[in-house]
């Protein structure tokens, strides 16, 4: 005999949990788990400024995205960079920008030769380990690069851990879905007391 | 397949929560309105132990905030501090000045994210400990209401004390398992929690007088 079937969406007990998360918190509530998101987000941002301030460089930590460093940085490798000591070394590594883009590049300072037009200032050759050439064809121009443009020297590394940024990068969807997922989960959880 | 409540509680709820009317409730005027009719009750997961007592909490503050105000003042505090903190992160973050230039600037805001989160774990530390409810007094009385919880991880016991604001002691405990308050589906049953903790607070406003 036939037995009638009430269908159920693929979203209902999604929805129905969080009609009744938000059913039992009040406004007051909601704000705290906020606050709650708030403060990891803050801790984010503030331990990224503190160490902008510790080691006085505009990115404390960076990713290697290519192998122009192989064999001793792999793409996906992890950066710390200091910029205490603003006198470089031929044979140092550095991780500068160019002028018109985003992106640093980690190379090995190969050539220091006083700037032409300004006494103070330095112009330094760089060139990957692992290229060919060096990085005058790389700004398009011919030129070597500024003191001013360095970000810092690389002073310690953590292998293969820059690969999730590289997948953040290269499937937004993957970031965003993440990113939802992470908030969902602290807005939604209840402070575990002792 | 045991369920979890016979395994681990002394005691579930097997008879029906007996009526608002029936002979539990005392005929003498106590200090509470009737509490409104729940809406669909919400199944608790007997293993978690966090929504178990998140579960307990917000039944007893329902219960005793039908007959008293609830006193927001350090749930607002929290609030506007975790505000300033994220403000303070969120400036130095995104700051329109560049950066060498911006040094104080970024340590100010750094120094005081950090003091306002030490802030906020010390009043949760030390200021709210096991509170789950502060009241504003009552009119005619000066002594505010204070109700505390207490579930120790791994115990089946949980422990409501009601006492005068700033009066420890004051305070009347009431422990019983948690098997007294749910029932082996997870549905938590006021009526029984009601009448423990309308009973505590009668006495402890008998014990002012």
């Amino acid at each position: 005999f036939m037995h009638k079937q009430t269908k159920m969406g693929l979203f209902d007990p999604a929805i129905e949990s969080t009609k009744n998360f938000l059913k039992e918190n009040s406004t007051r509530k909601l704000l705290l788990q906020f606050v709650n998101l708030g403060y990891v987000l803050g801790s984010a941002f503030t331990i990224w400024t503190s160490l902008m301030i510790l080691w006085n460089t505009e990115s404390p930590i960076v990713v290697v995205l290519s192998g122009s460093m192989e064999p001793s940085y792999l793409r996906g490798d992890i950066m710390f960079l200091t910029n205490h000591d603003q006198t470089y070394n031929v044979g140092d590594i550095v991780v500068y920008r160019l002028k018109n883009q985003d992106i640093p590049i980690v190379h090995r300072v190969i050539s220091i030769q006083n700037d032409p037009k300004d006494e103070q200032e330095f112009l330094i050759l760089t060139k990957g380990d692992n290229n060919n050439s060096d990085d005058r064809g790389l700004s398009g121009y011919g030129y070597w690069i500024k003191k001013s443009q360095i970000l810092g020297r690389v002073r310690g590394n953590i292998p293969y851990l820059g690969m999730v940024t590289i997948w953040f990068n290269d499937y937004p969807l993957f970031k965003y879905v993440v990113l939802i997922v992470a908030a969902v989960l602290i807005l939604t959880s209840y402070e575990r007391e002792g | 397949e045991i369920e979890p409540s016979v395994l681990f509680y002394s005691h579930t709820c097997e008879t029906p929560p007996p009526s608002p009317l029936s002979p539990l409730h005392d005929g003498k005027s106590s200090a509470f309105k009737e509490t409104k009719e729940l809406s669909a009750p919400r199944v608790t997961n007997l293993a978690d132990h966090g929504t178990m007592k998140h579960a307990l909490d917000d039944a007893v503050v329902k219960i005793v905030t039908a007959s008293f105000q609830e006193n927001h003042t350090l749930a607002d505090t929290k609030i506007a501090l975790g505000v300033l903190a994220c403000c303070m992160a969120l400036f130095a973050q995104f700051s329109p000045v560049p950066f060498p230039d911006d040094r104080t600037i970024l340590i100010v805001c750094c120094v005081s994210y950090f003091l306002l989160n030490g802030i906020l774990q010390g009043i949760a530390m030390f200021l709210e400990r096991d509170i789950i409810l502060t009241t504003k007094p009552k009119e005619g009385s000066r002594a505010a209401l204070v109700v505390r919880s207490q579930f120790p991880p791994y115990a089946e016991d949980y422990s409501i004390i009601v006492q005068w604001d700033k009066d420890s002691a004051s305070a009347l405990t009431h422990v019983s398992s948690v098997g007294q308050y749910f029932d082996r589906e997870g549905n938590l049953v006021e009526e029984h929690l009601k009448r423990d903790v309308q009973r505590l607070i009668t006495d402890l406003e008998k014990k002012k007088s």
